[in-house]
């Protein structure tokens, strides 16, 4: 088969929904890449059909350079299409690679855009947050913290005791 | 415990009464949880779910609460054995459909389960028979703060617990009741309630949650926002609207029972008198002809309570339930008539309703505790 756009052996098959209607479309290698073809969020085939109409036209413009270069997490190579795609993250630290994104969806989602209620309080969980709150150089942070979890180690030695603690509930 | 043993009980809500329990079935409350380091389940490579498991497993297994009780891997049951357990509303259709890398833990009442490598790394799941919802909070933030002594978890200051799907962040809350909502459905007043519901940010579902039918006028309603409201605001918030159900259920009841009597009666009367003497039914007759023997034993129609017996069947009746009971996999028509054979044996001894029993004063005074003016 052809290729719709230079007439080349076509290897790339596209079907896609445009309005209802199934569109068909083959397309060799370098024309599939030039239409960023291998970006499944930044490519529409109706947009590509309406080129391949008009005969006498230019082809179409290459895509503008960040469909190529997507956004995707550090820490788990999550992308945005595929967050866009299943509207699930890949990982804890996605949150931070997409914050824009997730956050104009909090809104209508919540209607809130701020955390309220529990706070982690184990010990584990303190000492993180301790880690953090230095790193960025929040002395007074720190110090609050440090004492939380001096009190929790001070009262579980002294208690040693199964239940819920109560020690950390300042310590939110 | 194993799995048959367990099964072989019934759920402590399934016996037991709680708080407004003619009206509300279950109280369920859960939260989402997911580890720091570890990439969610959805997206994680089979091995890297096989490495959050060993660490989340033992830590969920040595909770206080849950043994002794069952603890599987999801690899080690069959497809018959999942079914049991979504129908008891112990794992979701979502996390029936996984295997390798996945575990559920029950305790033996099967009041408190926790999913690990669902959606997200942890669902802690507390439910009561009865409007409780307080309670179950309290039951599953006890789990959780345990937890969180040797696990650390997802959090950022900002957008709180941080989870697979955006829609959980912030407390990783969920809180729902099952209410039972006859009245509202014959009086064709639901749709106005879910409506209303909806507009607060409350979600009414069927009884097995998104696109499920409200199959024997039960419902499930659950709070759908979960940043920006503490978890006890969240707990209270649902509360106040169930009670606000029940009272305009209540209503209807009286409303059927003054204008509409002998449909009702009629009802009633068909229900009882095929669930007694079938001999092939579908789950989906089978659940509208229970809800009406709840309802009448609500009214009294029984003299004596006899809806724990309903509750029962409502379970053992369902279709995963009837073939995992007699042993085997079984064909549509057999189920059926498995099915009638469980109603026949189980409701033997359940009296005609006496539709002269009913005690109109006492469901007056009950519509007036709920709806002041």
């Amino acid at each position: 088969m052809e290729c719709d756009a230079c007439g080349k052996e076509a290897t790339v098959f596209l079907t896609q929904i445009v309005q209802n209607e199934m569109k068909k479309m083959s397309l060799c290698e370098d024309c599939a890449r030039e239409r960023g073809v291998a970006d499944p969020a930044g490519f529409a085939l109706a947009k590509m059909l309406q080129g391949a109409a008009s005969q006498s036209s230019p082809p179409p413009p290459p895509p503008a350079p960040k469909m190529l270069r997507e956004k995707s997490c550090p820490v788990c190579g999550f992308t945005e299409s595929q967050f866009r795609k299943v509207g699930r993250l890949g990982c804890a630290a996605c949150y931070q690679a997409f914050r824009e994104e997730i956050e104009g969806l909090l809104r209508p989602m919540h209607r809130a855009v701020r955390h309220e209620g529990k706070t982690p309080r184990g010990l584990e969980a303190l000492r993180a947050r301790l880690a953090g709150a230095v790193a960025r150089e929040d002395y007074e942070e720190a110090g609050r913290l440090r004492d939380c979890i001096r009190s929790i180690e001070d009262e579980s030695a002294a208690e040693l005791g199964p239940g819920p603690r109560r020690g950390g509930e300042s310590c939110s | 415990m194993d799995f048959a043993e367990l099964m072989g009980r019934h759920a402590e809500w399934m016996v037991a009464k709680g708080p407004s329990s003619d009206i509300v079935v279950t109280s369920r409350v859960r939260l989402a949880r997911n580890l720091t380091g570890h990439p969610f389940p959805g997206w994680a490579a089979r091995s890297a779910n096989a490495e959050s498991l060993e660490k989340l497993l033992p830590a969920v297994e040595a909770l206080p609460g849950l043994s002794p009780g069952l603890s599987c891997e999801l690899a080690g049951l069959g497809r018959l054995e999942k079914r049991v357990l979504v129908e008891r509303h112990l794992i979701s259709r979502e996390h029936a459909s996984r295997s390798v890398g996945s575990a559920v833990v029950i305790n033996a009442s099967q009041s408190l389960s926790v999913m690990v490598n669902e959606e997200d790394h942890l669902r802690l799941q507390a439910m009561l028979p009865g409007l409780d919802l307080e309670g179950a909070l309290q039951r599953v933030l006890h789990l959780d703060e345990a937890l969180e002594r040797t696990l650390q978890f997802a959090y950022d200051p900002e957008l709180g617990y941080l989870t697979a799907c955006p829609s959980n962040l912030g407390t990783g809350l969920r809180a729902s009741a099952m209410l039972h909502l006859p009245g509202l459905m014959l009086t064709e007043d639901m749709e106005k309630v879910v409506q209303a519901m909806n507009q607060l940010g409350v979600a009414v579902r069927g009884l097995y949650g998104e696109g499920s039918d409200a199959l024997g006028n039960l419902f499930q309603v659950s709070n759908q926002r979960t940043l920006g409201k503490a978890e006890k605001d969240t707990v209270q918030t649902l509360d106040r609207l169930v009670r606000e159900i029940i009272g305009l259920e209540l209503l209807a009841r009286l409303r059927l029972l003054e204008e509409k009597r002998a449909g009702l009666c009629n009802q009633i009367g068909r229900a009882y008198g095929i669930l007694r003497f079938a001999h092939r039914i579908s789950s989906t007759e089978t659940l509208g002809g229970l809800s009406h023997l709840r309802l009448a034993s609500d009214l009294g129609f029984f003299g004596l309570d006899e809806s724990a017996l309903v509750d029962a069947l409502m379970m053992e009746i369902q279709p995963a339930h009837v073939q995992w009971t007699l042993g085997e996999k079984l064909p549509e028509e057999r189920r059926d008539e498995a099915r009638a054979e469980i109603l026949r044996g189980r409701l033997k001894s359940l009296p005609a309703p006496d539709m002269g029993k009913v005690e109109l004063q006492k469901i007056h005074s009950a519509v007036s505790q709920h709806l002041p003016e």
